[in-house]
């Protein structure tokens, strides 16, 4: 009884995993596929070889996605980084309301902010600019580094660096050998997240980037708005998904790898590594 | 020159606070931009008087709220049930924190495309309904994608936002609250009160935190009521950035206006998880 509720468990969960990929999966390898057949009437790569074709500018726009992505990524973790170093470490005045303004972007509309940003980039000539874009992306992705490197900062020893600067280490080894490591964890979440947001941003990109900076998510939405060409809007479908799920699968097994390595085989309280007492 | 650690602790954060000045900044001027003439001179309160005449803006706004309030009711009460049946397993905890999270990486937008493939009157589905004989073709299977009620809108939403609630409760769900079931549990308490007076109450604040998040989230996006709702009405935010888009030189402040409008709706729902946030705490804490 038991087991059968697992596994009916266990097929419900994947079936709503599967339910909108499926077609996906189909339709990007079909070549005929017309209603009523449950079966595409035959195969083909056509898509495929249709969005490597120049003119369909989606190699052009995965580098586009990539440059932002990573731009956001790196961007907004150090941001990310530096005020959760000073809320948790420092406790400054205010705190609590400067940790409130950091987070408050995760409510903020993006058609509201896309125009808003957009009245002070004609200004300054940054519309319909990468950087524009870029800029924007930051936005939306710096609550949730904020988020996830507090937590990160929340285990972590200040007098570990103390340590090392008296045994006379430089400021960059200790930021190589100690703070970095210790902080890795939560850096690589911290920018899985902020990767995904810029990578799955779309309305703020058309506003700002004016339809000139073209990403994937554009080509999507243009495809799948526009086209009646189902083929070729599954084929930028599993383009514009597969990186995240695959970003965010390597990076959950490398963080399973390092809570590996560094727990205590003897089960204590702290999560920190052995040795090192936390801070009351 | 020295300097007190909790003023260094202050320019830490100095970054990340310009630019959320910035994000703030740039919604002040849409809000200005909103108040100008049609000409984008002056102070004028028109923009927000033609929303008023506007009958359509009334139909946008209602829908909008369906949209919103049903995703994030829908989401929260799904996320429960799975929650509360997967909380005796750890391997069922498992297997719903991954299957979660897979669904978390999918773009908003290509859930929304990927609905439609499934969703629509040539889609899978409908595919499905007339092998199994029980629709004709695709006008006899019934208009889930741009139809009358925002039924696929509402679907995609929900497969995106259930497992992102979920993942929120789940992270409350610690130890502690499992220990204080099963006290409970000795005691004779049933299923429904352990539910109602020890479960819910500790996942509450977790429960309200989500909400707001999708509720902020769903109003606000435009990707899925764009590629599945239907034309008239159509949402706030596709409302707005086709006006936004169109070359009339008037319809640029009524944009800026629908702006400020999905900024104050969303505002006056975080004042209120806000409040509901803070009775949670009181009656757990004490005044």
């Amino acid at each position: 009884m038991r087991r059968a509720l697992h596994s009916a468990g266990f097929a419900m969960l994947t079936l709503w995993i599967a339910a909108p990929l499926l077609p996906l999966l189909i339709w990007a390898f079909a070549g005929r596929w017309v209603y009523p057949a449950l079966v595409p009437q035959d195969f083909s790569l056509h898509a495929w070889g249709q969005s490597a074709a120049p003119q369909q500018r989606v190699i052009a726009a995965t580098g586009t996605s990539l440059g932002l992505a990573l731009t956001t990524a790196m961007t907004a973790t150090a941001l990310g980084a530096l005020a959760a170093r000073g809320l948790v470490l420092y406790r400054p005045p205010a705190a609590g309301l400067v940790r409130l303004l950091l987070l408050a972007p995760v409510l903020v509309p993006p058609f509201a902010l896309a125009v808003g940003v957009q009245e002070v980039f004609v200004r300054a000539g940054l519309s319909d600019q990468p950087a524009g874009v870029a800029l924007v992306h930051l936005v939306p992705a710096l609550p949730y580094t904020v988020l996830v490197m507090i937590g990160g900062y929340a285990t972590y020893d200040l007098r570990m660096e103390q340590t090392a600067r008296t045994l006379g280490a430089s400021r960059t080894a200790v930021l190589r050998h100690v703070t970095l490591p210790a902080l890795a964890p939560a850096l690589l979440a911290s920018a899985t997240l902020a990767f995904l947001v810029s990578w799955s941003e779309y309305l703020m990109t058309v506003l700002v980037g004016g339809g000139v900076v073209t990403t994937l998510p554009l080509l999507l939405f243009a495809t799948a708005a526009g086209s009646g060409n189902q083929a070729l809007t599954a084929v930028l479908g599993i383009l514009t998904v597969a990186p995240p799920v695959l970003l965010f699968g390597v990076s959950a097994a490398l963080l399973r790898r390092h809570r590996a390595v560094w727990t205590d085989p003897d089960p204590s309280p702290s999560s920190a590594a052995p040795g090192i007492e936390r801070r009351p | 020159m020295p300097m007190s650690p909790r003023w260094r602790g202050l320019l830490l954060t100095a970054p990340a606070l310009a630019l959320v000045a910035f994000a703030g900044g740039a919604l002040l001027l849409a809000g200005r931009g909103s108040l100008a003439d049609g000409l984008g001179r002056g102070w004028s309160l028109s923009a927000y008087a033609g929303l008023l005449r506007d009958p359509a803006f009334a139909d946008s706004l209602l829908l909008s709220l369906k949209i919103a309030t049903l995703s994030t009711v829908a989401s929260a009460v799904l996320a429960l049930a799975v929650v509360g049946a997967v909380s005796g397993s750890r391997r069922g905890r498992a297997a719903l924190e991954t299957a979660a999270r897979a669904t978390l990486a999918v773009p908003h937008l290509l859930a929304a495309a990927a609905f439609a493939l499934l969703l629509s009157g040539s889609g899978l589905i409908s595919r499905l309904t007339h092998a199994a004989g029980w629709t004709d073709g695709p006008a006899d299977f019934p208009a889930l994608v741009a139809g009358s009620a925002p039924s696929a809108v509402l679907l995609a939403y929900v497969w995106k936002e259930a497992p992102f609630v979920a993942i929120m409760l789940l992270a409350a769900y610690t130890p502690a609250v499992r220990d204080l079931e099963n006290a409970v549990r000795t005691l004779g308490a049933g299923r429904l009160r352990r539910l109602r007076h020890v479960t819910l109450p500790l996942l509450a604040p977790a429960l309200t935190e989500a909400c707001l998040l999708v509720f902020a989230f769903t109003f606000a996006a435009y990707e899925a009521p764009a590629l599945l709702g239907a034309t008239v009405p159509r949402a706030l935010s596709v409302d707005a950035v086709e006006l936004y888009r169109s070359v009339e030189l008037d319809d640029r402040p009524a944009a800026l206006a629908l702006a400020v409008v999905i900024g104050l709706v969303i505002a006056l729902v975080a004042l209120a998880a806000a409040a509901i946030s803070r009775r949670l705490l009181l009656a757990r804490t004490g005044p």
